[in-house]
Parts: C-alpha cells; structure tokens; sequence
C-alpha cells in the first residue's frame, strides 16, 4: 500500500538539500558561510549575521533527548493508524534542536536518553529521518560510565 | 508618561458561551460589542475607537468588517492578528494616552466551533508536520514532560490545574464545563498526548466578548466603578525555535520582572490571578515565572491548594479556557473586572483589590497587566 500521509515538497529549493540528504542518509543542515552558525529549521539568511544564502554541512546525526510525547488519540485522521506514536526533540550534539518521530516502543523513553537517527524511505522520492534509543554497546554491558545497578 | 492609571475598563460584555450555529464571528464579536456599551450606558456614537482580533484560523475579526457591520466611522481603528486580549489592551492604552481616541471598544468574536475548525491539520508540511506532530497539545506536552524530568512534577500536582478551574467553573453560570473533576477523577482518564490529558488542553467554542476602555478623566461618569489599569508589560520571542529553550519560555520572567515595575508592585500585592489556558501547562510556567512559587516548585504548589476556591491565589475564577470557554482569553480579563467590582456571587474572591492577567502568544509573544479598581 502507498504512503498516505502528509509529505513535505522535496523540491523545495530552501530545503532541498536536507531532503536529498536523508535520501542518502545524512544529516545535513544550514551553516552561514560568513559567522558559521548553523542554521535550523532552513531559513534563506542568516538570522544571526544577515549574510544571504548558505553553506550546507553534514552533521552527526546523534544527541539527547530533550522532551518527547506520546499520541494516544489520533488528533489528526492522517496518522490514526499509527496510534500510539512518539514525537521528540533532539538537541544534536552539534547544537541545533531537531524535532522527529520516534520509531520503537513508547513506553521506556527518557529525556536525557541518546538518540540516534534513521533513515525511512517512504515513498519513491521522499526520505524520513526518525529518531530511535541507541542502543547500548555490548561490550560494555549496555550503558555509559556513569551507569550504576542499584 | 507612565502608563499608571491613565486608562480604566469601565464596562465588559460577554455572550453566551459554547455553539452558535449560522452566525459569523463579525456578528457575535458586535453582539458582545453592544453588551458592553449597555452596560456603559453609551451608544455605538460614542465610540471613537474600535479595536478587533483577529477570529481563529482567519476567519473574519478585521475592524474594517466589524467596524462596518456595527455601523460606525471611528477616529482610530486597528486589527490584531493575535488573541487574549492583554495586546488589544496595551495598544488601546497606548491610543488612549497619544490621543488618538477617547472611547475605545475592544472587541472579540468567534465561531470556530460551529463552523469545525480543525486546530490538528498542519499549515505546511515540514519533518514535524510528516511526523505527525499536531495540535497545541504537542508542544505543550513537550514543555511539561520537560518539566516533568528537570524538576520531578507529577500527574497528581499538575492535575491540580484543572481540577482547581473546574470547582471554579462550577459557580460560573457563563461556564460550559461544569461536571464534578477530582484528582482521582482527573489520574482515572487516558493520555490525549501523554502527558496531557483531555482535561489539560482548552475546548473549541463560539463566543464573543468585549471590553470599553476609556481615560481615567472620563472614566468616573459611568455606571459601573471603573477598573484602572495599572501596569502593563510585552515581550517577543520571535526567534521561536532557533532559540533551543523556547518551549520552556524562560522569557516569560522578562514579562513578569516589566509588568510589576510598570506597576509599581509585587506578586504579593496580587489578590487574583489570570492565565490563560489554551493548556494547563501555560498556568504551571507562569505561576513560576511570574514569581508565585520559584522556577520548577509549580508542581509542590499547586498540590499546595492555592490556587483553588478558598485558597490564597485564586487563579482562573471564570474556569478559564479549560473549563467556562475557548475565547481565547478575552473572558479572563473580563472576570477579572467582575472580580475587582464585586459582582461574582458564589465565585467572589473577598476584597479583591488587584487582579493580574498573564497571556502568551503561542511561543513567539507575551503580555501582563495589572488592574485595579483603585488608581
Ligand atoms: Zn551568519
């Protein structure tokens, strides 16, 4: 069955670079080519330094958790199939604050948790990013330094 | 000039609150309008200011429309895209003391209730969009999660919100929510998006309201004891989401800090408190930003009872958004006035003297004022 949800237009030619990035599976956002501040959402100046245009940079697709929500009622027909699904932002450790679905189960989220993203082909021309806990490296039974037992 | 007692409310007008299928916004919005002059004991001539708000969603609220409809050629009209009021009257303040009018109507109508607005379709499709985030209830229920983690606020101390403006709304005739909600009651219902609940997030209604603002030399001829503004304060934040704080609104205390020095007072000198509502979680950030409780203790505080019926800081007496009607905070200002004249009945916060009226914008503006029947 097709995809039947809203799609962004990814011929847009102030975003395009983002969506053809996700098609490739990159993370790649604004940077101004005069100040270097990197620029999110996509916006034709600089907000910070009022240069025109941009520069685009590939940046690590992982960060933190900052909040999340669940949808347990469908508030819009288009994604009542999907009930219940989280949405969450995610300060990149590059420094931006990138707002996504989260695939994977909704009941053991925390902010503050590590994310990391993935890359959904959901139609022959539009890719989407959705954030996912990264899971815990084997080698070091499944947390960071910091983690404890008790 | 200070703004302290230049400009007073001396009459407000409300219509009945809920479903008014076949009329149009511009008609409830002239409705309300005459309401208030009634209760001013003045006629449509008398008006020599009109400033309207915008309807949700767009639809009619431009002073060209009402103003044609209610028949009148002021000397000062302006509209506002945005709502709850506290804009509409900062900038009729303004007008007031450069003297561009005299007599100004302040006036709101809306009927997106009858007419099925529906506030979950995205107005462009971006990643957040494609997402399915949708609905004031997202943010907001991002803020408060964020809230939830910083600073340890529980389901039980939030529920307190609205629970405390449903015991309000019950002795709000004008209310449209008025069945019984306890905390156990409140923890026994479904997340719409967790953490909010159905309960947290503000109905959709039809309604109209409408305030008469005139100067304070003036302001003694009218029937009703005037209400005399005495601070008022804005900000913006219109970086909105390239500041990576913004859900949380920390810009609200810039708000808080103008306001009480335009006034010259403090959050104690506060006997009734107005915020408006369009979810539970703009009450829990102002109560604490606007220096009631410190930044994060809002949760201990409301589970502290104050802010209901009997309680030390009365907050939303009208039920607010969450429980008496969605008008877009228009309502809050106008029991504010009822308030401070005495004329709440059942509801009535004993010698209510200064009343606050704290609103926002969504996440890209604020404004306060503080009112009294005192100058
Ligand atoms: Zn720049």
């Amino acid at each position: 069955m097709s995809y039947d949800k809203p799609l962004p237009d990814v011929d847009d030619p102030l975003t395009r670079p983002f969506w053809q990035g996700l098609r490739e599976r990159r993370l790649t956002i604004q940077r101004c080519g005069r100040c270097g501040a990197l620029r999110w959402p996509a916006a034709p100046i600089c907000p910070e330094c009022l240069a025109p245009g941009a520069e685009w940079t590939d940046v690590a697709a992982d960060g933190e958790l900052w909040s999340y929500v669940v949808y347990r009622r469908a508030l819009s027909p288009a994604f009542a199939d999907e009930i219940p699904y989280a949405v969450g932002v995610v300060a990149l450790d590059a420094g931006p604050h990138l707002l996504s679905r989260i695939s994977g189960p909704v009941d053991t989220l925390k902010v503050g948790a590590r994310m990391t993203a993935r890359y959904e082909d959901v139609s022959p021309t539009v890719t989407l990013l959705r954030w996912v806990t990264e899971s815990p490296g084997p080698e070091n039974g499944g947390g960071s330094s910091g983690d404890h037992n008790d | 000039m200070a703004v302290r007692g230049q400009a007073a409310i001396v009459a407000v007008g409300s219509t009945k609150q809920g479903e008014l299928p076949g009329r149009s916004a511009d008609e409830v919005a002239v409705e309300a309008i005459s309401l208030a002059l009634d209760e001013a004991g003045l006629t449509k001539a008398d008006v020599d200011g009109l400033i309207t708000c915008r309807a949700g969603m767009g639809r009619g609220g431009v002073d060209t429309g009402v103003g044609s409809l209610l028949g009148i050629n002021p000397r000062y009209s302006a509209t506002l895209d945005y709502g709850t009021c506290n804009f509409s009257l900062h900038l009729g303040t303004m007008a007031i003391m450069a003297g561009l009018a005299d007599v100004i109507v302040l006036a709101y109508g809306a009927t997106q209730r009858s007419q099925r607005v529906n506030f979950g379709v995205p107005m462009g499709v971006d990643l957040a969009a494609a997402s399915g985030y949708v609905h004031i209830a997202g943010p907001a229920g991002l803020a408060l999660q964020r809230h939830k983690a910083l600073y340890g606020t529980t389901d039980e101390q939030f529920g307190q919100i609205a629970v405390s403006q449903r015991e309000w709304a019950r002795m709000n005739p004008l209310a449209i929510f008025t069945k019984p909600l306890t905390i156990e009651d409140y923890l026994a219902k479904p997340y719409l998006v967790e953490p909010l609940r159905r309960d947290d997030v503000t109905m959709i209604s039809d309604g109209g309201a409408a305030l008469v603002l005139t100067s304070a030399e003036r302001a003694r001829d009218f029937p009703k004891a005037p209400v005399y503004v005495l601070g008022i304060a804005e900000t913006t934040a219109l970086r909105g989401d390239r500041d990576p704080e913004n859900l949380m609104r920390p810009w609200l205390a810039n708000v808080a800090r103008d306001v009480y020095a335009s006034a010259g007072l403090r959050p104690e000198d506060i006997d009734a408190l107005y915020i408006q509502d369009p979810t539970a979680v703009w009450v829990l950030q102002m109560l604490e930003y606007y220096g009631f409780c410190g930044l994060g203790e809002g949760g201990p505080f409301l589970a502290e009872g104050h802010t209901r019926p009997g309680g030390d800081l009365p907050v939303n007496t009208n039920g607010g958004q969450l429980s008496e009607s969605y008008m877009w905070g228009w309502l809050h200002l106008c029991e504010a006035v009822r308030q401070l004249r005495g004329e709440c009945g059942p509801r009535q916060v004993p010698n209510a003297d200064v009343a606050m009226y704290c609103s926002t914008m969504t996440f890209t503006k604020g404004a306060a004022s503080i009112i009294s029947t005192h100058r």
